[in-house]
C-alpha cells in the first residue's frame, strides 16, 4: 500500500509537537477523571481496550496519505451510512435508543465512525475555495452531512445528530460560499427548527426542554423526574468550590447520585474534585487543543488538509462545549461525551483517529505544491 | 499562466487563514463563557445548594473508610434507568457532657453544693461564648444565650437531682458538618464533646415506589442499632443491601484487656450492595397518577396497576392506591398502605380469565375461531343443569368463538369450557398457564393463584364458575403474567423485578429470558388469532374505552362481583400496540370494591378502560414507540 520511497519520505519530525503533547496530556487526565467517576468498575477496562486499538491503528492513520483517505472518503462515507442503517434494523437497543452494533465483543457505535467519514467527505468536496460559489454546488454537502445526521436521529441520539450541522457550515465556509447566502440558510435553519419545536415535539419533550431553564423553580418532585441529573450536575459543580475536593472524594457524584456520571456528565464529577481551578485548567488544555490545530490550518498550504483540519477541529471543539453546556445547564439535557475523557470506547476510538489525521496532514504537509498548482500523486 | 495560478492560491489560502482566525476567536469567546459561567456555579453557590451536596454524601462517607468495624452503609436502591428509590447517608448528632467541658466535677456533698454550683457557673460563663462562637463558626446554629440556659439546666436535671452527663447540642449534622465541627473542636482542645452517628435512609420518590421499595425500620428482634428491611425488596434483599459489620478476631489477657493477635485476621466491614431493579419510577408514575385520578371518582376502596415488558417479562411498573409516603409511617392507617395489592391481593378475576380456556381449546382443536355457538338467544338467558347462567347484553343470534371473547359472552364462555373442554380440560390450561405456581418474582411473599380443585367437583357448579372468572384467584400481577403468554405468542417467561446487584468490583444481571422458565404454552398461530380478538373486543366489544386513537390495544374486561355484595372488582388486561407488531408492553389494571352506582357504572370498560388507555399511551411514548399510522380517531380523523 506504502511505497518504500513513501516511508523514506515520511518525517516523524513534521509531527505538531503541541497537538500531540496536549492530546497525550488530556488523554492521561481523561482516563484518570473517568476511573474515578466509574463507580462500579466496568467502564476501564473497555476504554483502555479500545485506547490500545486506537494505539495499534495509529501507524496506519500517520503512515498512509491523507489525501489517499481523501479519495476514500465517497467509499468510507458510504460504509458509515450503511452501518447507521444496519444499527436501525439490527442493533442493540439500549434505554430506549438502538446505537449499538455487537463487534468481536465491543459495542460498537457506528454514529462516531460516520462523523469522522463525514468530516472526510466533506473535505474531499470542498476542492477549492470557491467550490460552493453557486446555490446548486451546495447541494452534495448538505446530502454528504444531512443522511447520516437524519439517521443517527432516527436511533434517536439528537445529541451526535446536531453536530453535523457545524461541520456542513463550517466546509460551505470553506468552499466559498457567499455570506449572505449562508445569512439565509441559518434563518431558514432557525425557522424550521422553531417550527420543529412548536408541531413536532410532544408536550413533554418541551417540557423537559424547558426544565433545564426552569430548575430552581422545580418541586422537589420534579427535581427528582425530568431534572433530576441536571440538579445533580449543578450540585456537584457548586459543591467543587476553587479547590475541589480531590480525586476520588466528590460527595455528590461518589455516593452515585448522578446517573450515567462516568460518560454524559463526566465534566460534573471533574469539577467536583477538581473545583474550579482544575476544570478552568483542563478547559483551557481543551481549547489549547483545538486552538493548535487551527494554528496548523493556518500554516497548511493544502486546501484540502486545512479544511479536514478545521473539520475534525470544529468536530471535537462543538462536541466539548455542548458536553460542557449540558453539564452546566446552558443547554437541555442531551446525552454527549466529553471527547478523551468520556467513557465510550468508540467515541474515545474516533476522536483519537480524528486527532491522528491531524498528525497525518502535518506529516505529509511538505509533499503539497503551493495553492494552485496541480497536485500530482506520487505514491 | 502558472504566476496568476499562483497569486490566486496565495489570495485565497490568505481568506482561508481569515476563515480559521474568525472560528479560533468564536471557540475561544465560547470557552471563555464557559469558564465565567464555571466560576458563577463554583465560587457563588447558594447555601441550600451547598446544604444539600453535603446531605448526599454517603458512600464516600461509608463505614469502609472510617474503620475496621463501623457499621456498613446500607446499599442503595435505584430503578432500570439509574434513578435512585432508596439511597443512605450518615447523620452525625453532637452530644456533650457538660461537666467535661466546664471542668468542675462535682461534689455531692450538701454542705458544699451552694459553693459547687457557684463555681460551675461561673465556669459556664467563663466558657460559653467560646463555645458558642466556635460552634457558629463551624455551621452549628446555637446562640451564646440558649447554650447558657441549657448547660445551667443541666447541672441540676440530671437522675436523683444530680447533674446531667449528656446532653444533645446540635441534631442531624451532616458529613461536611460533622467534619468542620470535629476539626474545630480538636483544634480549640476543648473537652466533652462527641459525636453519635447513625445512618439515615432516604426515598426521594416518596409514595409513589414505597410499596415495590419497602422501608426499613427498628426491630426488636435485631440488634438495637440496626435498621432491617421492614417491607418491599428493602425486606427482600436486606442481609444484601445491609453489608455486613467487620470483625476482630482478639483475645484477652488475664486483665480482660484484648490483644490483637493478627491483622490478617481481621474482618473488614463489607458495604451493602447496590440493587437495580427493573422498575421504571416515570412508568410508575403514570401508574399511580392514573389510579388516584380515576379511584376516587368511581368510589373504590383501593386500585392496582401492573406494567411488563413483554419483550423480556421485565416488571416495568407495580403500584396500589392509595400508597404510603415512608417519611410519615407514623400516621395512623399509614403503615396499611405498604401493601402492594398488585402482588399480594388475590380477587375473582371475572371475564379476563376467558381467553385462557377459548386459547387452551383452540390450541387442542377443540373449536376453531369461527366455531359457532348458541348464547342464549332474545332472553340471554340458558340453563345449564341446574344452574342458570345470563349474559349482560342479551346476543340474539349465535356468535363465532371469535365474537364471544369480542362481545364477553357468558353463554358461550360456558360453552366451550364445559362441552368443548370439560372440567379436566379446565383444570389442564390453567396448570398449563402456571396460575398455581410461586411467581418468582423476588419480591417477598408475592402470591400464587389458586382454583378450586376438588374430588366432589362436578362440571355444573365448579366447571361453570370457572369459565366465567369464579372460584379463581388471582393476584393483578397474577393476571399480567398470564397475558404476557399471549403477548409474547404463546411462550411463557417468568417475569423478574430484579435487574441488577453491583457490589465491590463485581455485578450479577437477571438470567437471561431463556433461563427464566421459558415455555411454549400455546402455538404462535393460536395466541394471535385471540389477540386479534381482544384487538376486536376493544375496537367495537367492551373495552371501547380503551381504545388509542395512537396505538391498537388489544384487551379483555372482567367485572366480577364480590361475594353476594353490590360491590364489583372491575378489572382490564391489556397488550399494546398489536397491529403489525409484537406488543411491547402488557397493562392490568384492577380496581376494587367499586359501588353500583347505576347500570354500566361499574363495569370493566367504563371503570378501568380510561385508566389502561392512559397508561398504554403515557407509556409508550415515554418508551419512544413510534405512533401506528392510520389510526382512525373518534372523530373519524385519520392520523
Amino acid at each position: 500500500m506504502v511505497s518504500r520511497t513513501a516511508w523514506k519520505r515520511l518525517r516523524l519530525s513534521q509531527l505538531d509537537p503541541a497537538v500531540l503533547g496536549l492530546t497525550l496530556l488530556l488523554l492521561i487526565f481523561g482516563l484518570t477523571v473517568m476511573a474515578s467517576a466509574d463507580l462500579a468498575g466496568l467502564a476501564l477496562l473497555p476504554q483502555l481496550r479500545w485506547l490500545g486499538l486506537a494505539a495499534l491503528s495509529t501507524p496506519f492513520l500517520v503512515w498512509v496519505p491523507y489525501r489517499r483517505f481523501l479519495k476514500w472518503s465517497p467509499l468510507l462515507w458510504g460504509l458509515g451510512v450503511a452501518l447507521l442503517l444496519a444499527v436501525l434494523l439490527v442493533g442493540t437497543a439500549i434505554n430506549g435508543s438502538r446505537r449499538w452494533l455487537p463487534l468481536l465483543g465491543f459495542g460498537f457505535q457506528p454514529s462516531e465512525f460516520a462523523k469522522l467519514a463525514t468530516a472526510l467527505f466533506l473535505a474531499h468536496l470542498t476542492k477549492t475555495e470557491s467550490a460552493y460559489a453557486r446555490w446548486r454546488d451546495l447541494l452534495v454537502p448538505a446530502a454528504a452531512a444531512l443522511i447520516p445526521a437524519v439517521l443517527i436521529l432516527k436511533e434517536p441520539d439528537l445529541g451526535n445528530s446536531l453536530l453535523f450541522l457545524p461541520m456542513l457550515a463550517v466546509a460551505w465556509i470553506a468552499g466559498g460560499i457567499p455570506w449572505r447566502r449562508l445569512g439565509t440558510l441559518l434563518l431558514s435553519g432557525m425557522i424550521l427548527l422553531a417550527a420543529l419545536y412548536q408541531f413536532g415535539l410532544e408536550e413533554y419533550q418541551r417540557e423537559r426542554i424547558w426544565s433545564t431553564y426552569r430548575l430552581e423553580a422545580m418541586t422537589p418532585a420534579q427535581r427528582a423526574g425530568p431534572g433530576y441529573q441536571l440538579d445533580q450536575s449543578l450540585l456537584a459543580i457548586g459543591n467543587g468550590g476553587f479547590w475541589g475536593h480531590g480525586l476520588g472524594d466528590g460527595p455528590v457524584t461518589q455516593s452515585g447520585r448522578l446517573p450515567y456520571q462516568h460518560n454524559d456528565f463526566v465534566f460534573a464529577v471533574l469539577a467536583e474534585e477538581q473545583g474550579w481551578l482544575g476544570t478552568t485548567l483542563i478547559v483551557a488544555l481543551q481549547l489549547a487543543l483545538i486552538l493548535a490545530m487551527l494554528r496548523l490550518a493556518r500554516v497548511l498550504r493544502d486546501h484540502v488538509g486545512r479544511v479536514l483540519i478545521l473539520l475534525i477541529g470544529t468536530l471535537i471543539g462543538t462536541q466539548t462545549l455542548v458536553h460542557l453546556g449540558v453539564t452546566l445547564g446552558v443547554l437541555p439535557t442531551k446525552g454527549l461525551p466529553l471527547p478523551l475523557f468520556s467513557a465510550g470506547g468508540t467515541a474515545l476510538f474516533a476522536v483519537l483517529s480524528g486527532l491522528t489525521l491531524v498528525q497525518n496532514v502535518a506529516v505529509h504537509r511538505a509533499r503539497f505544491p503551493m495553492p494552485g498548482r496541480r497536485w500530482r500523486d506520487d505514491f | 499562466m502558472s504566476h496568476s495560478r499562483e497569486a490566486h492560491g496565495l489570495a485565497t489560502a490568505a481568506r482561508s487563514r481569515k476563515n480559521a482566525r474568525v472560528l479560533a476567536m468564536t471557540l475561544a469567546i465560547a470557552f471563555t463563557l464557559v469558564v465565567g459561567r464555571l466560576w458563577v456555579l463554583t465560587m457563588l453557590p447558594e447555601d441550600r445548594v451547598l446544604a444539600r451536596a453535603q446531605a448526599q454524601l454517603h458512600r464516600s462517607e461509608r463505614a469502609e473508610g472510617r474503620g475496621l468495624t463501623e457499621q456498613p452503609g446500607r446499599g442503595g436502591i435505584y430503578d432500570r434507568r439509574g434513578r435512585p428509590l432508596a439511597v443512605s447517608y450518615y447523620e452525625h448528632d453532637l452530644v456533650l457532657d457538660p461537666l467535661s467541658m466546664i471542668g468542675v466535677e462535682p461534689d455531692k456533698r450538701p454542705s458544699h453544693r451552694s459553693e459547687w454550683l457557684m463555681k460551675a457557673l461561673q465556669r459556664i460563663d467563663e466558657r460559653v461564648s467560646k463555645v458558642a462562637g466556635l460552634l457558629n463558626d463551624a455551621g452549628v446554629a446555637i446562640t451564646k444565650e440558649r447554650l447558657r440556659v441549657r448547660l445551667i439546666w443541666s447541672l441540676t436535671g440530671g437522675r436523683e437531682g444530680g447533674p446531667k452527663r449528656w446532653m444533645r447540642v446540635a441534631e442531624r449534622l451532616s458529613p461536611m458538618e460533622y467534619r468542620r465541627v470535629s476539626e474545630a473542636l480538636e483544634r480549640a482542645k476543648i473537652k466533652g464533646f462527641s459525636f453519635e452517628h447513625r445512618i439515615r435512609r432516604e426515598y426521594p420518590y416518596g409514595a409513589l415506589c414505597s410499596q415495590m421499595v419497602g422501608v426499613i425500620g427498628e426491630s426488636p428482634l435485631d440488634a438495637p442499632e440496626r435498621d432491617a428491611g421492614r417491607a418491599g425488596m428493602e425486606w427482600a434483599a436486606d442481609r444484601a443491601i445491609e453489608g455486613q459489620k467487620g470483625r476482630l478476631h482478639a483475645e484477652a489477657d488475664r486483665l480482660g484487656r484484648e490483644l490483637l493477635l493478627d491483622l490478617d485476621q481481621v474482618q473488614r466491614t463489607r458495604p451493602g450492595v447496590d440493587l437495580t431493579l427493573t422498575l421504571d419510577a416515570e412508568v410508575q408514575r403514570f401508574c399511580f397518577e392514573a389510579l388516584a385520578k380515576a379511584c376516587p371518582a368511581v368510589g373504590a376502596s383501593r386500585a392496582s396497576a401492573v406494567v411488563l415488558s413483554a419483550k423480556d417479562g421485565e416488571l416495568l411498573a407495580a403500584c396500589t392506591w392509595p400508597s404510603a409516603d415512608p417519611e410519615r409511617l407514623d400516621r395512623e392507617g399509614e403503615i396499611g398502605k405498604l401493601r402492594l395489592g398488585a402482588l399480594l391481593d388475590r380477587f375473582e378475576p371475572g371475564s379476563v380469565i376467558k381467553p385462557v380456556f377459548v386459547s387452551w381449546a383452540l390450541q387442542h382443536g377443540k373449536v376453531s375461531m369461527s366455531s359457532v355457538f348458541d348464547c342464549g338467544g332474545p332472553d340471554g338467558v340458558h340453563a345449564f343443569g341446574p344452574r342458570v347462567v345470563t349474559e349482560y347484553i342479551a346476543n340474539p343470534n349465535p356468535l363465532t368463538t371469535e365474537m364471544i371473547l369480542v362481545k364477553s359472552s357468558n353463554v358461550g364462555a360456558v360453552r366451550i369450557g364445559i362441552d368443548a373442554l370439560g372440567l379436566d380440560g379446565m383444570y389442564d390450561a390453567l396448570q398449563a398457564f402456571r396460575i398455581a405456581n410461586h411467581p418468582a418474582l423476588g419480591y417477598p411473599a408475592s402470591v400464587r393463584g389458586t382454583f378450586t380443585k376438588r374430588r366432589d367437583a362436578t362440571v355444573h357448579w365448579t366447571g361453570i364458575s370457572l369459565c366465567q372468572g369464579y372460584e379463581i384467584m388471582l393476584s393483578p400481577f397474577g393476571l399480567a403474567r398470564l397475558y404476557l403468554v399471549l403477548a409474547r405468542g404463546g411462550e411463557f417467561v417468568e417475569p423478574a423485578v430484579l435487574k441488577e446487584i453491583r457490589g465491590q468490583g463485581q455485578r450479577e444481571t437477571t438470567p437471561p429470558v431463556t433461563e427464566r422458565g421459558r415455555a411454549r404454552i400455546l402455538d404462535r398461530e393460536v395466541a394471535d388469532s385471540v389477540r386479534s380478538a381482544l384487538e376486536r373486543a376493544v375496537e367495537e366489544g367492551t373495552g371501547k374505552s380503551a381504545r388509542s386513537d395512537r396505538w391498537s390495544v388489544a384487551a379483555k374486561t372482567g367485572t366480577p362481583r364480590f361475594m353476594n355484595t353490590a360491590l364489583y372488582n372491575p378489572v382490564m388486561c391489556a397488550m399494546a400496540p398489536v397491529a403489525a407488531r409484537s406488543p411491547e408492553i402488557v397493562v392490568v389494571v384492577q380496581f376494587k370494591d367499586v359501588p353500583n352506582r347505576g347500570p354500566r357504572t361499574y363495569t370493566g370498560g367504563t371503570v378501568a378502560g380510561p385508566v389502561v388507555k392512559e397508561i398504554v399511551e403515557r407509556t409508550l411514548n415515554y418508551l419512544g414507540i413510534p405512533e401506528e399510522p392510520g389510526r382512525e380517531s373518534k372523530n373519524g380523523e385519520i392520523r
